[in-house]
Order: structure tokens, then sequence, then C-alpha cells
């Protein structure tokens, strides 16, 4: 699926949707959905390295945006409010995961075959982004390219020095380039 | 590939990956309805049910009773709060009091309308009230930033706590000064003028007219900037024009295979310190002069003004401040000094290709010795670190600052030299080590 081009929306739209919902607005739901879900998946999937768990983390994201959206206070950064639920769900995942014994691994080279939307340049950058970097390499670049979070709230959220994540962002940018 | 180029290939790859859930997400949200969910705020008037959504209803109702059936109902845990670690710390919507910002969006748009109602040139702003709005921290200050679009021009606005207004609006041309006492800035045609009269000195000289380009007001190091993108003869250009003097500030351009066109001296368009207009900054008694300060950033960064390519700029958002620009070797740096004392307080690289958009930070901006030895190890490839002996990191001032990584590692003796800003291997070596 194809979703809006520009997913990096701004604070007072998907503050709008938030609202929405909480008012139980038809479509409120769809249209934070178009503008948040690249964000929460590509995060998701960039902690979790599996695409079945991180669908699963993608839904349950929403659905608890759904419970909380009545309650939920801007502070002006919505998708940062959004991507903690995210981050957490995402961490009692990978201790769900570990408990069980091992965590599953992806074949990159397949991913997304499946899906009409994706094309074979997005499978490679795709590839290249869950193979080539680091676990903090993959979600600085995921933060920054897919959410439009500057270095400064992206060290924020993954608690890391300022200077880390920049060199750190800095480093994965080299190892894609020279792999895309 | 430029890194826009790259992060736009990375969000689309994902856009184009993630999955449409959002009528199972509507089915489960109904499946997980709470009824006694505290409501902060209560529709005011009965909410339609659009066809889509009715059928979605109906469909879950459907799931509900197979599911029911099969004797396994998920419901989403009641009075769950969102995953947030930290309690908001006030209440904000549009149309209440913000006790942040001391007044809502409503009535911020309203001080606007009032303030162009007394200009005779202003744009007809649109009947009933519509606008795009959003939060902007401008420094330490949150404000609200508006778009609307009015007749015949867009217009910009920020809007402070205080009720000052800094707007602009494309198409009409201001005056040089008393922008900021005004409270304006100038038009975009203005703005449009300048780039022309910059293009004048440049290689490429812009003997057409502008139709169709895009801009955007964005506040970048503490000064208003207008955003100009447009495509001419082959190549793409951005350009930033000062938007309280007018000034070209920097330019960059690409060719459509993505090779970038960096100008080769900077400061002669360096709008800073132009003596034929009035000056951009009044520099406060005691502060040290641009030549001092660059003086300041060469000798940290142990560079010769002969070696490398460097302008500087300053700006007095909180505290008057230079920004030394400094490349060598095609890798950028900028040094953040303090007019008043000289005091190194940032510094960044790869300025030009990462967009941080935060364009200070700490001195504690170099990577630590930790750090430096994880990239090392990575780049060498080694992961089993108990097999390391003698494992050291020292600061080395030749040239650009570096570390010196030095370790022994199944029999061979490594020496690897990285970046102490710019986490690149400088170079590395291995020998055997002679028993």
């Amino acid at each position: 699926m194809t979703l809006w081009a520009d997913t990096r929306a701004s604070s007072g739209t998907l503050d709008e949707c938030i609202d929405r919902i909480a008012r139980k607005e038809p479509l409120g739901m769809d249209d934070l959905y178009q503008l948040a879900a690249p964000g929460v998946y590509a995060f998701a999937l960039s902690v979790l390295k599996n695409s079945h768990d991180a669908e699963d983390v993608l839904q349950d994201t929403f659905l608890r945006i759904y419970d909380g959206a009545a309650s939920y206070h801007s502070q002006g950064k919505p998708m940062a409010w959004i991507l903690t639920i995210t981050k957490n769900l995402c961490y009692k995942r990978l201790q769900e995961l570990k408990r069980g014994g091992a965590i599953p691994l992806e074949e990159w080279k397949d991913y997304g075959l499946a899906q009409s939307g994706t094309t074979s340049d997005d499978r490679l950058v795709i590839q290249a982004c869950m193979e080539k970097l680091t676990d903090d390499e993959r979600q600085i670049v995921v933060l920054h390219a897919v959410s439009g979070f500057k270095h400064r709230e992206i060290a924020k959220m993954l608690d890391m020095k300022l200077s880390t994540v920049l060199s750190k962002y800095h480093r994965a940018v080299k190892k894609l380039k020279n792999n895309l | 590939m430029t890194n826009k180029q790259l992060k736009k290939k990375i969000r689309r790859a994902f856009s184009n990956a993630t999955p449409n859930r959002v009528n199972e997400l509507a089915a489960k949200a109904l499946l997980s309805g709470n009824p006694n969910r505290k409501e902060d705020r209560k529709p005011t008037k009965p909410v339609k049910t659009s066809i889509q959504f009715r059928a979605i209803a109906t469909l879950a109702a459907s799931v509900a009773i197979v599911i029911l059936i099969g004797g396994t109902l998920l419901i989403g845990n009641p009075g769950n709060q969102p995953g947030g670690s930290e309690p908001p710390a006030m209440q904000m919507s549009p149309g209440a009091d913000n006790p942040t910002l001391g007044l809502s969006v409503d009535a911020a748009y309203d001080l606007l309308k009032d303030h162009l109602k007394g200009q005779e040139d202003a744009p007809e702003l649109p009947k009933p009230n519509h606008y795009e709005w959003e939060y902007q921290l401008l420094g330490e200050i949150l404000v609200y930033k508006f778009n609307v679009e009015a007749e015949p021009d867009d217009i910009i606005a920020y809007v402070y706590p205080s009720g000052e207004i800094y707007y602009c609006y494309a198409g009409k041309k201001g005056s040089s000064t008393s922008m900021l006492e005004q409270g304006r800035f100038i038009g975009l045609d203005a703005a449009i003028e300048s780039i022309k009269e910059y293009a004048k000195d440049r290689e490429v000289p812009f003997d057409f007219s502008f139709e169709d380009y895009e801009w955007e007001l964005e506040l970048d190091a503490g000064r208003y900037i207008y955003q100009i993108e447009f495509h001419y003869n082959q190549y793409d250009w951005v350009i930033w024009v000062d938007a309280e003097y007018g000034k070209v500030w920097n330019d960059l351009v690409e060719t459509h295979n993505g090779e970038l066109i960096t100008p080769t001296d900077p400061s002669p368009t360096n709008p800073t310190f132009n003596t034929e207009g009035p000056p951009l900054i009044v520099l406060p008694e005691g502060s040290i002069d641009p030549e001092t300060a660059i003086s300041i950033a060469l000798k940290d960064a142990n560079l010769n003004e002969n070696d490398v390519s460097v302008w500087v700029e300053a700006n007095n958002t909180v505290v008057t401040i230079y920004n030394v620009h400094i490349t060598h070797n095609g890798d950028e740096y900028v040094y953040t000094i303090r007019a008043n004392d000289g005091k190194i307080v940032g510094f960044i690289t790869d300025y030009k290709d990462s967009d941080t958009g935060d364009e200070t930070r700490p001195p504690d901006g170099k990577i630590d010795k930790d750090m430096a030895i994880e990239f090392v190890l990575e780049d060498v490839g080694i992961t089993d670190r108990e097999n390391i002996i003698n494992l050291q990191c020292e600061e080395d001032a030749d040239g650009l600052n570096h570390y010196d990584v030095t370790f022994v590692y199944c029999g061979y003796a490594y020496k690897v030299e990285i970046g102490m800003y710019n986490p690149n291997i400088i170079s590395a070596s291995k020998e055997p080590v002679v028993s």
C-alpha cells in the first residue's frame, strides 16, 4: 500500500486527528493512520527486525491511541507521544520473544515481495537498512528519515547524547550510500 | 546520491512497505470500546456515522459474533493510559486557554487578523477563518506558527505569547530598514530581487523571470530565512535569503544526477558584514570581532587559514554568537563562538549535508574515547573483545583533531586514526607482532 508521500505531518494536523478520534469522529483514525503509520511501522521494524511482530505492534499502537485519545494532552509533539507508545510496545514484545527462546529472523531479500506497493528499489533500501546497519543506526535513521525528527529529539527519545546520534547517523548514511 | 535523496528513498520505501490495517483497526477498536473511560471533551453535535464506518461496524459485529462463538474474545485494556513516561505538564487544546502560551490558537489568530487590518496593503484573509497552525519552539520560546492561504498571497506568521507578531507574505516589497520594529519581513518579491542581484555575481546568471518556485519561511540559526527552491537550466537551486534584510545568505545547487556544486568562495556573498547595507547585527560593546572568531576556530581545529575555506556569520537571538564555517578536504565544520568572550560553545560537522536544524550544541560535541574505540573495532571487524590486548585511545592534535587507537589482536599490532568530531577512519595499519 502506498501511503501519503510526505508522512511528516505537522504537529497541528496530528493533534487534530487525535482530537477527532477522541470525539469519535469517523475517519479520524483513518487520517491519523495515513499520517503516522509509516513512522510507527518503520520504527517498530527497526527495533524488532521482524515484519510480523512489527505489524502487530503497529496495530497495538493505534489501538492504544484510540483508547488514550480522550485523555491525551497535546504538548506540541504528538508524534513523539505516538512513538513512545510504539517503543514501549516493542520492548515488551522483545522481552516476550526472548522469554520464548529464539527471536525469529527475517529473509530481508524477500521482504515485501507479497506487497503490491513495494518496488524492488524499496526492497533494496529496506534490506540495506536491516542488514547493514547496527540497531542504533537503524533506529536513528528511520526516526530521522521517516518520521522527520531532528537529531536532538532523537537523542532524547533514545536516551543518547546528541553527538552520539549525529555520529551514528553519519556512519549509517555512509554505509547505506555504499550499499545502494 | 545526496543525503536528501537518500532520506527520500528511505521514507518512500518504508511508507510503501507499511501495511494497510485501517479496517481491521476500526473493527478491533469497536470491540475494545470502554464505556467507563473519562471523556475530557463531549461532542458539540451528534456525530454522523459515515457509510464507510457503518459498513465496518456491521463487519465488526459479525466478527464479534464469530469470535464469541469460537470462545475467545480480545478486549483492549479499559482505562489503559498510553505508554508515555511523563504525565502531561499542562492542558492544551485549540480553543482552550493555553497556560504556557497565555493565549489560545483562536486568540492568537485574532491578534494576527487585527494586526493585518491596520496594514493597507495586507492580503485578504479567508472567511470564515481557515488556517493551518503548529507549535514551534523558537529558542526557548514556544510560539504559534500560522500558514494562511490569503488573497492574493499566502501568509506565514509567528505569534509570540507576548502578542508580538512576525509575519510575511508574498508579493510586497518592504523597506530595507526597520523591518524588525514593524514586526514585518520583506516581501517575497524583494527576496527574489535579492537573488537576481546575487546571481549577477555568480557564473550562472539568472536571466529569466521566476514563475515556478517554492518558498518557505524558516527560523534558521536564529535568523528568519526565506528558503526558495527552483529549477533553472538543468540545475536545481535552493537559495536562502535573509528575510529581515533581504541579503542572500547561502545557496545550494544540484544537478539532476545529484552532483553537488558548492560555491567556490562564499565569503563575498556573506551578507553579515556587507558594509553597503545597514548593519545586520549590532555587536554589544566588548565583543570580539569576526576575524578574532575565525582565529579561535582555526586554532582549535589546528588549521592554517591558507589550507581552508572559511566564512563567518553572526546572530543574536539571546546572546551574540559567531558561526565560523570551515571547509577542509571536502568536510565542513561549524564552530559557534560567543562574541562577548570568544568561548567555543558549539561545534558541528557535515553541516552542509546533515539537516539537524540546530546549528549550535554544547562543546561535548566531539566523540568520546569509548565511542571512538567502538567505531574502530566495528570497522576493523573485531567482535571478540576478550582477545584484544593493550587497547589504548589517545588524542592527537596533528592536523584536524583525531584519536589514535592502538591494540594487539591475534598476533597483530593495529594502529587506527579516527576523526575526533567526524567518525571517519583516517588511516589504519596492522603489523605482525615480533615476539
